[in-house]
């Protein structure tokens, strides 16, 4: 569970938590052998009182690139899913992808990228989530940040 | 409880009840493809109906506004027994007369091709809704006496003692048996409706939420009349639901063939007492409110709607214009300002049980991950 800076996702979000489902997702994707590419997809969860809760990870689908150090997601893959969970009550809240080292830190691209995503994007949320999971299994080691068009900004 | 009925009717009135351009709309497109069955089963040298019936929300009067205006109709085509005969001159079976009214509706003219179901045959419209068409047969026997007593059949995966009718009926009955008034639709069908909007309030719900039918079952067996108290009645009945429903989620139909709409693990039924879990804390601020401002502010966030804030901001300004008619100008502009900075402070400070986008997230530029 992350304590939320006001108003970081949505008027009335305080705490930010996600599902053992998910996690488990995230961590079974983890680089933990030298020929493991890197893996990722998006976040989808429920607002809910003060607690948004992040209850589905989707996964690499085979039209995306892989490789150990890059991966690059079908945007049409992902507006698809997108829409799908949105038809089902869940909505984007942001990206998760893998990094082979223990204690994942954003690199130069990850940063850029995610700014640019966020101010390219339509949509209502004041921040997006960019999750890394490194190949820890230890949930300290996750790293979760906020993501708006100027910064990122960790919550773990 | 601080008497907001007027405010509660009001919304009501203003934001869910189906104005009457979009009623008419509707029955237009109902009797259109009324009038496309007769003719097509004409031309096709099938038999004529005895009659249709509107059923469902729409015949209760029941329909609550979305903003997607993707409203669905229960049309019923009626015809009688002995009009209905198979290729052999047997009795038609439930498939084959679905199929015959299929094939009436289905001229070539629509984008999307209606569908069979297993109950009704759904026409699906290009801006979003859809009419459904179940069809019934009626069933006229003669006992030894001479008498004679009719019953109806849907057709479904085999004839079924079902009629939709007996639920405008019992709905009817209960709204005039049971409502304390009988002006704006009687309180009990005032009622439904506004709960029936708190279920689609947010738009997350809907698809998971407790059906209308579902909704107005349970309401029926919660309802606590109130005359002139809107507002009481629905918190009354809101708060009734919520303990049936931890006291059990299942809700069996109140007519014939008594099906079970929910059973004892139904998650939509879950899924609404867990929305009113939620909203608890809503109708507790609802009930304590010492104040009008107090529990306008309440009644929003039970909605997730500005519509009663925004009435309180207008009541201050409307009396603040009636009290300062004698004032000089600068006063009242200062005034307002303050009380407009104060309504605005007060909407940032107050909890609303949920925010959620209203729209999906319509992703932009390419990325890659390093």
């Amino acid at each position: 569970m992350y304590d939320l800076p006001k108003r970081a996702l949505g008027p009335h979000a305080k705490r930010l938590i996600f599902t053992p489902k998910t996690l488990k997702v995230l961590y079974s994707e983890r680089q933990l052998k030298p020929y493991q590419s890197e893996s990722g997809g998006q976040l989808f969860g429920e607002f809910a009182n003060d607690v948004v809760t992040v209850t589905t990870a989707s996964t690499p689908s085979p039209k995306d690139q892989r490789s150990r150090y890059r991966f690059t997601r079908s945007r049409n893959t992902e507006q698809a899913e997108i829409d799908h969970e949105f038809s089902n009550g869940l909505h984007y809240i942001g990206d998760w992808h893998t990094h082979p080292e223990p204690r994942p830190a954003p690199s130069s691209k990850d940063h850029s990228g995610a700014r640019r995503l966020f101010r390219t994007s339509r949509h209502e949320l004041p921040n997006f989530l960019l999750v890394i999971v490194g190949t820890s299994d230890d949930p300290a080691d996750l790293y979760v940040a906020l993501v708006n068009g100027r910064r990122l900004k960790q919550l773990s | 409880m601080i008497d907001c009925h007027k405010h509660v009717v009001a919304y009501h009135n203003d934001e869910i009840t189906l104005p009457e351009a979009e009623r008419g709309e509707m029955r237009n497109r109902r009797n259109a493809n009324r009038n496309r069955i007769k003719t097509r089963l004409k031309a096709n040298e099938k038999p004529a109906p005895a009659f249709f019936a509107s059923q469902g929300s729409y015949a209760d009067k029941t329909m609550v506004q979305y903003p997607d205006k993707d409203y669905d109709i229960d049309d019923g085509v009626y015809f009688r027994k002995e009009d209905l005969l198979g290729p052999n001159g047997g009795e038609m079976t439930a498939l084959l007369a679905r199929k015959m009214v299929f094939d009436a509706i289905n001229d070539g003219s629509f984008k999307t091709p209606p569908e069979l179901h297993t109950n009704c045959i759904r026409v699906l419209y290009a801006a979003g809704y859809n009419v459904d068409v179940p069809v019934y047969r009626i069933v006229t026997e003669t006992d030894i006496f001479g008498n004679e007593t009719a019953y109806v059949e849907l057709a479904g995966a085999d004839w079924i003692r079902s009629d939709a009718r007996d639920v405008s009926t019992w709905f009817d009955d209960v709204n005039q048996s049971r409502s304390p008034d009988t002006e704006n639709g009687r309180q009990f069908r005032r009622i439904v409706r506004d709960i029936k909007k708190l279920t689609n309030s947010r738009k997350s719900w809907r698809k998971r939420i407790l059906s209308g039918y579902g909704v107005t079952i349970l309401a029926a067996e919660c309802y606590v009349p109130f005359a002139g108290r809107d507002d009481y009645s629905l918190h009354a009945t809101l708060r009734a639901m919520h303990n049936r429903l931890k006291f059990s989620l299942a809700l069996q139909s109140p007519v014939e063939p008594y099906d079970h709409v929910a059973d004892h693990d139904d998650a939509r039924s879950k899924y609404f007492r867990a929305r009113l879990d939620d909203l608890e804390s809503c109708l507790d601020d609802i009930a304590a409110a010492e104040t009008e401002d107090e529990a306008l502010d309440a009644w929003s966030d039970l909605y997730g709607d500005d519509y009663f804030s925004d009435r309180k901001a207008k009541a201050q300004t409307e009396a603040l214009e009636t009290k300062s008619a004698d004032g000089s100008l600068l006063g009242l502009g200062l005034a307002a300002a303050g009380i407009a900075a104060g309504a605005a402070a007060l909407s940032a400070a107050r909890a609303k049980p949920s925010w959620e986008p209203s729209q999906a997230v319509s992703k932009g530029g390419g990325r890659t991950n390093a």
